[in-house]
Order: structure tokens, then C-alpha cells, then sequence
């Protein structure tokens, strides 16, 4: 382990990353890791998950292969951690799915997924997580949301973006109810991030112009925007509760 | 690596650490606070630390090890924010990190004030924080790399408690300055965040409450149910001048425990 990592107070920590099959997830599951975190990584992609897992540094690592649409998963998931691990320290709610679709084109049933996948999920890991975490009187929960919450979606992410401004409530919300408990609870607001999800539906076209509207003149690498969540999920970040961190580049300014 | 992300500079190592080691920065309000335990939390990752107070008794006891230097200046004056940076380079020929931590704090009612405390608390808390900006994004943008920190305060959003006044008003104009110079320098890859702490455990956080009255007020008021202490704040600012924060710039980053939840 890099011993420089150690302030970051993760040695030993149990972390339940979910999304780790990709993007943002998997670098985030593989720096807790680096940093000395046991992770148990969960993904609706099975084959994904366990190949990003074998890559972790470290041991005592678990895949989870997990549909959160499945409200019943995500209660199991955090139940199964807490009984095999003894303990859950950290939760990173990274999954989501995103569709890029006009306003006109969404039925009831993407709507119901959306926001199931997206919105459903996090309140019900975040509320089983905070039970577990409450006897240790140490927890960190870091909530993915999005700048779309903030500004509506871009290129059709439009009940997308509805998603991550529940997001951004929620993390309030628990923030409240569990700071009392030595528990910290906080959104990271990703802008563009160069991941599967956020090319999906994009031309070369929209993602330049995307690209041409950041300060820093770059999307954001996966890396990145892990780091920024894995310090809000460290004991750098102690005194930092229901907060909106903004990892865009500058393309927000909020 | 694709031409969407050209330019960045990051590992995709997860062991990555934060880089810091061997860094030049250059600290305002060392002598006591959140500016002293942020020079002496640097020093320990391996930066070599400039500590610049106006008060220099305060800054004999600070630690910013060996490679570290302590510089005693007034900030409010534009010439001397120059001079130290000046001095700075003449030393290190390069500067990585600023971080404005120099303020003072006078409890007036803002109907009260008078023009004199206006320009004094203007002078020490925004243009210092200009003045200071300015002086480093000069060697910054040649560089091409830089990060800057600007604190700012809670009361820059509720006004600040017990007559903060011109104090939250100079803070709301910093919250400005760190998206003006963000705008300006990100392209040449120096980024520029504002923190915003709230109640955290130092002479100036403490100045006009009791033992009693400040422990309940932070007991009462914040979810997290006591005050922060200024370590807390030095390593929220280690991570946005680190290589850690390398996508995070022109943000407002609050450090006080659940105070704002704006």
C-alpha cells in the first residue's frame, strides 16, 4: 500500500461500492481497496463486477451481482455485508442507468425504472446502511448525483436528471437524521465524466460541444471524480455533512 | 485517453497518492487557526511551506519542518502580497499551492458600521485574497499548473452569527473571486475553490461566545452536533490541492458539519 493513503483512514474500513462494474464505480471500489478498505462490489453486470473485483488490491473482497430495481436486494445486500463482515463503515451509491429520450417518449414504465434504479435504490441502501453503521458511531455515505440535477439534463437525460435532484434531497435529508451518529452523508456531483454511460446516445458532435463548455477545457476522467468520492468516503472529509461537491471542471461554479 | 479528456494528467493508478512532495506553497494566516494547521498538515505531506502572518510572534511556534520558511506581512496592502510572493520565487523559482487562510473578524452590527471598519475589514479579508491571487497566478500560468484555495465562511450564505457584518460580506465577495480567477486561470491548468467553514474551533471562531454558549450553539445548530476543528479544514484543503482534486474547480466546498445543507 502507498503509505501516503494512510491519512485517508481506510485500512480495515467495509465498504459496499455499488456500480463497480464501470466507470466511476469500479475506480472508486479499486482506490477503497488500494487504500486498504474491504469491498464488497456490486453491479447488475455479473461477469463485470467479478472481473473488477479480481483486480482489487488486497484481499477479503466480494462481487455482488445485484439488480437494484429488485427493492428486496438492496436490504439483503447490506444485511448479508454487515453479518459476513462483522461491521459497514462506507457506502457508495454509485449505479445508475441513463436513457436519452425526449420528454414525449417516456412512458410510465421508464419512468418506473429510472427512477427505481436510480432514486429508489440510494434512499433504501442509505437507510439500511445507516442502521448498520449506527453501532460503530463512524459511517460515511457518499451519494453519485449528477450537475443534471441541478441544471435539468442534457440531450434527453430529462427524467434522468429528476433522479439526481432526489438525490441531492436525500443526501440532505440523511445527512440530518445520521450526523447525530458520527455518520457523514454527501452527494458528488459529477459533470461530463468520459464513462460508457455518458457517451451513450451522444454523437461525436454533442459530446465536442459538451467538451467546449468546460473551464478546464476536458471531460473529467473516471479517476477523477472516484477520488473525489473516495475523499468524501475518508477521514479527510470529516467535518463535511450534506454537501454537494461539484467535480466538473469548473463547469457549474457552484 | 481520448481527445475528450486530453490534457488531463491523472494516473489511473488507484494507489496514487497526492502528490504533494517537493510542492512550493505559500500560506496566508499561518500563525494560528485553520492557516496554521493547513501549513503544518502540508509540511507533513512534503511541501515546502511559506507561512505569511502579520503577526509574527504567532508564527515562531508553527512546524513547517525543515524546508519550510515563515515570512511576516500585511496582507491589506497589495504591495506587500507582491513582495512576498516575490521573495517566494527568488527562493523556490516556482509556487504550486496558495491557500488564503488571512482574516480578522470585528463584531459590529452592520448599521453600525462606519467607513473606516468597512475599508479595514475589506482591505485584510477581500483585496488581500485578491491582492494574493494576483501576485501568484503570475508564476502559475507560466507554469502551467497551479492550485489555489481561498477561504471564505458560512456566514458568505446566512450572514454570518452575532453580527458578523462586514465580515460576511467580504467572505461573500470571496466565494466570487475564487469562480472569477477560476474562470480566468483554469485554462492554464491552475484550478481556484473556495471553502466554506463554519463553526470550527479556533480564536477567531470562538471570539464573542463562551465556553457554555459555544458548545450549545454547535450542539444545537449541526447535524454532525459539535464544532470543527481547524485540522478538519487543513485536510478538506489537502485534498482540493492535490492531485486528488485535479476536476474540481470554481466550487464552494463546505466544511461545517451539516451547519449550511444548502
Amino acid at each position: 500500500m502507498n503509505q501516503e493513503l494512510s491519512i485517508l483512514g481506510l485500512g480495515g474500513r467495509v465498504a459496499i461500492v455499488t456500480g463497480a462494474a464501470s466507470g466511476i464505480g469500479k475506480s472508486a471500489a479499486e482506490i477503497l481497496a488500494a487504500a486498504g478498505a474491504r469491498v464488497v462490489a456490486c453491479d447488475v453486470n455479473a461477469e463485470g463486477v467479478k472481473a473488477a473485483v479480481a483486480g482489487f488490491a488486497g484481499s477479503g473482497h466480494a462481487a455482488e451481482a445485484i439488480d437494484l430495481a429488485d427493492l428486496g436486494a438492496c436490504d439483503t445486500l447490506v444485511r448479508r455485508t454487515a453479518e459476513r463482515e462483522g461491521r459497514l463503515d462506507i457506502l457508495l451509491n454509485v449505479a445508475a442507468t441513463l436513457r436519452r429520450l425526449d420528454i414525449e417518449d417516456i412512458d410510465e414504465a421508464e419512468w418506473d425504472r429510472l427512477m427505481n434504479v436510480n432514486l429508489r435504490s440510494q434512499y433504501f441502501l442509505c437507510r439500511a446502511a445507516g442502521e448498520a453503521m449506527k453501532s460503530g458511531k463512524w459511517g460515511r455515505i457518499v451519494n453519485v448525483s449528477s450537475g443534471a440535477g441541478l441544471v435539468g439534463g442534457f440531450v434527453g437525460a430529462t427524467a434522468y436528471a429528476i433522479t439526481k435532484a432526489g438525490i441531492m434531497t436525500l443526501t440532505k435529508s440523511f445527512a440530518k437524521d445520521l450526523g447525530p451518529h458520527g455518520i457523514t452523508v454527501n452527494t458528488l456531483s459529477p459533470g461530463a465524466i468520459d464513462t460508457p454511460m455518458q457517451r451513450t446516445g451522444m454523437t461525436r458532435d454533442t459530446l465536442e460541444a459538451a467538451r467546449s463548455r468546460i473551464p478546464l477545457g476536458r471531460m473529467g476522467l473516471p479517476a477523477e471524480c472516484a477520488r473525489a468520492a473516495v475523499f468524501l468516503a475518508s477521514d479527510l472529509a470529516s467535518y463535511i455533512t450534506g454537501h454537494i461537491l461539484a467535480a466538473d471542471g469548473g463547469f457549474l461554479m457552484r | 485517453m481520448s481527445e475528450l479528456t486530453a490534457g488531463a494528467t491523472v494516473s489511473a493508478d488507484p494507489s496514487t497518492g497526492f502528490g504533494l512532495a517537493g510542492k512550493v506553497a505559500l500560506v496566508t494566516g499561518a500563525a494560528s487557526g485553520i492557516g496554521r494547521a493547513t501549513a503544518e498538515l502540508l509540511a507533513r505531506m512534503g511541501v515546502k511551506v511559506t507561512a505569511v502572518d502579520i503577526n509574527g510572534k504567532g508564527l515562531a511556534g508553527i512546524d513547517v519542518g525543515d524546508s519550510g520558511v515563515t515570512d511576516v506581512a500585511d496582507l491589506s496592502v497589495p504591495r506587500a502580497c507582491d513582495q512576498v510572493v516575490a521573495s517566494l520565487l527568488a527562493r523556490e523559482r516556482r509556487l504550486d499551492i496558495l491557500v488564503n487562510c488571512a482574516a480578522i473578524l470585528k463584531r459590529v452590527p452592520i448599521t453600525e458600521v462606519d467607513a473606516a471598519l468597512w475599508e479595514k475589514l475589506m482591505d485584510a479579508n477581500l483585496l488581500s485574497q485578491f491582492a494574493m491571487c494576483r501576485a501568484a497566478s503570475r508564476p502559475m500560468r507560466k507554469q502551467g499548473s497551479g492550485r489555489i484555495v481561498v477561504i471564505s465562511s458560512t456566514a458568505a450564505f446566512n450572514g454570518g452569527a452575532d453580527n458578523s457584518s462586514v465580515y460576511a460580506i467580504g467572505k461573500g465577495g470571496s466565494l466570487a473571486l475564487a469562480k472569477s480567477m477560476a474562470r480566468q486561470l483554469a485554462s492554464h491548468g491552475v484550478t481556484v475553490n473556495a471553502i466554506c467553514p463554519g463553526g470550527i474551533d479556533t480564536p477567531m471562531g470562538r471570539s464573542g461566545f463562551t465556553e457554555e454558549s459555544w458548545n450549545a450553539h454547535y450542539a444545537r445548530n449541526v447535524p454532525l452536533r459539535r464544532a470543527g476543528q481547524p485540522e478538519e479544514v487543513a485536510k478538506a484543503i489537502l485534498f482540493l490541492v492535490s492531485d486528488w482534486g485535479s476536476y474540481v474547480t470554481g466550487h464552494t466546498l463546505d466544511v461545517e458539519g451539516g451547519l449550511l445543507l444548502r
